[in-house]
């Protein structure tokens, strides 16, 4: 999937601004997915700092796509950290998030679930994951990096990535069948915080 | 995408059975077989949306913007050299500042200069000595040369003329005392330490020293005479004023300018 963006990357770190446009348009969509979840609200401005970051150090970049691709989303990840650390907010423990998740989307979660893009209703559960493993995931699926690559992303080993994500499907997967159950009875359960 | 259509038409699942280490890969990698966990899985890696491509010209922009003042700012090793480069720039502009100065300040001094100069270092630093211009200086425009490198007319002349030495003192102190100083403002605070015969360092001491307290008097004193016992020897030597140590320090007036 890098290929692609090999191109695109070398005529950036050259200056040419259609391949800069070109990486923007692949990296950007999963990075701002990403951040929804490392970082919540503030998903758009760090995704925006991040990306100026990116361009200032562009021009000395020295690796290759799939490289760029992990320092990336490493900027991000620290960005979307700190930003946390500053909003105070704590993410840790799934059953406050929860609560919160549901209390932003009352009345009707079930309703505003069906409105939402599939996109965002995917996100929005995602995010309800402790953060070690809703990281895991999304690097993953949506950012598209293997394990060895998320786990220099998240700084940790691949063995530790391995089983984060495997806890986050197996929490999701309970979690899709709440939510499907909860459809056809019009009741949303709240994510249950043991389990795994 | 192939996955999601073909769930789409698989609407519910049987609970599979606890996702291990090989299910997860096969998940993640998208190979699992279709469950409301992989629809959600695809959803989550659906196509971008308009909205998460609305920055894409204020980015570009900001690329462009970066890459610009990157090609201005060198990397490394050019900086380096760029450095010497500059060591030598700043001796040689040190250099002609004194030079020019000199002739300035005796100039100024003596209301020598070019009538629009002449007023704008009378404006600057008429408490400092310096006359307003004659009506007539046509015989003395020798002077013309060294005239037309103090700053352009055009730029913005503060009216009071303690708080321009005094402001322009505090740039000089703020930029490293005179390294990164504009040239526009290093020639203006030459000349006006030429006027009062000392040396920058000196003269944005005293100034900054009174700079609390403005001094009342704008109405110039008579040109030379007072001016001329003190302080050609103080001052001057310390030399670090202008980073380079040698040039920048002696302010005397050339002899081929006496009046």
């Amino acid at each position: 999937m890098d290929d692609n963006l090999a191109d695109a990357l070398a005529a950036a770190v050259s200056g040419d601004e259609s391949g800069f446009a070109h990486l923007w348009r692949a990296l950007h969509p999963p990075l701002l997915r990403y951040l929804r979840v490392v970082a919540g609200d503030a998903a758009e401005d760090v995704a925006s700092e991040t990306w100026l970051q990116a361009v200032r150090d562009l021009p000395g970049f020295a690796g290759d796509a799939t490289a760029f691709r992990v320092w990336l989303f490493r900027i991000a990840r620290n960005r979307g950290i700190d930003e946390q650390r500053r909003a105070g907010r704590r993410r840790e423990d799934p059953a406050d998030l929860s609560t919160l998740h549901h209390d932003r989307n009352m009345p009707d979660a079930a309703t505003e679930a069906i409105e939402r893009s599939g996109t965002d209703w995917a996100l929005s559960v995602i995010a309800q994951l402790p953060r070690d493993q809703a990281e895991a995931v999304m690097l993953r699926v949506v950012a598209g990096l293997d394990v060895a690559q998320t786990a220099e992303v998240l700084g940790k080993r691949p063995g530790a990535v391995r089983v984060a994500a495997m806890r986050g499907l197996r929490r999701l997967a309970e979690h899709v069948e709440v939510q499907a159950r909860s459809r056809r009875r019009g009741v949303v359960d709240p994510l249950r915080a043991e389990g795994v | 995408m192939r996955l999601l259509d073909a769930l789409l038409t698989t609407m519910r699942t049987l609970r599979p059975p606890k996702i291990d280490l090989d299910e997860a890969e096969r998940l993640l990698d998208g190979r699992a077989r279709q469950s409301d966990l992989v629809r959600l899985l695809a959803a989550a890696a659906a196509p971008p949306r308009p909205h998460e491509l609305a920055d894409e010209p204020a980015m570009v922009a900001a690329f462009v913007r970066a890459h610009r003042e990157s090609e201005r700012t060198p990397g490394p090793e050019t900086r380096r050299r760029r450095g010497w480069r500059r060591m030598a720039t700043v001796k040689l502009v040190a250099g002609v500042t004194v030079l020019v100065a000199s002739g300035t300040a005796l100039a100024a001094e003596t209301g020598m200069l070019p009538d629009s100069v002449q007023r704008q270092a009378h404006e600057l630093f008429s408490a400092l000595g310096v006359p307003p211009p004659h009506s007539g200086t046509d015989a003395k425009s020798g002077i013309t040369g060294t005239g037309s490198k103090t700053p352009p007319a055009g730029s913005p002349t503060p009216k009071p003329t303690d708080p321009a030495a005094l402001e322009l003192c505090r740039k000089w102190e703020a930029a490293d005392r005179g390294k990164a100083l504009g040239a526009d403002d290093a020639h203006a605070l030459a000349a006006a330490a030429a006027a009062t015969k000392q040396g920058i360092p000196a003269f944005c001491a005293k100034v900054l020293d009174d700079g609390a307290t403005p001094a009342p008097g704008n109405t110039p004193p008579l040109p030379t005479p007072t001016q001329h016992g003190n302080g050609n020897g103080n001052g001057n030597g310390n030399g670090n004023g202008n980073g380079n140590g040698k040039t920048n320090g002696r302010i005397q007036p050339s002899p081929t300018q006496h009046r």
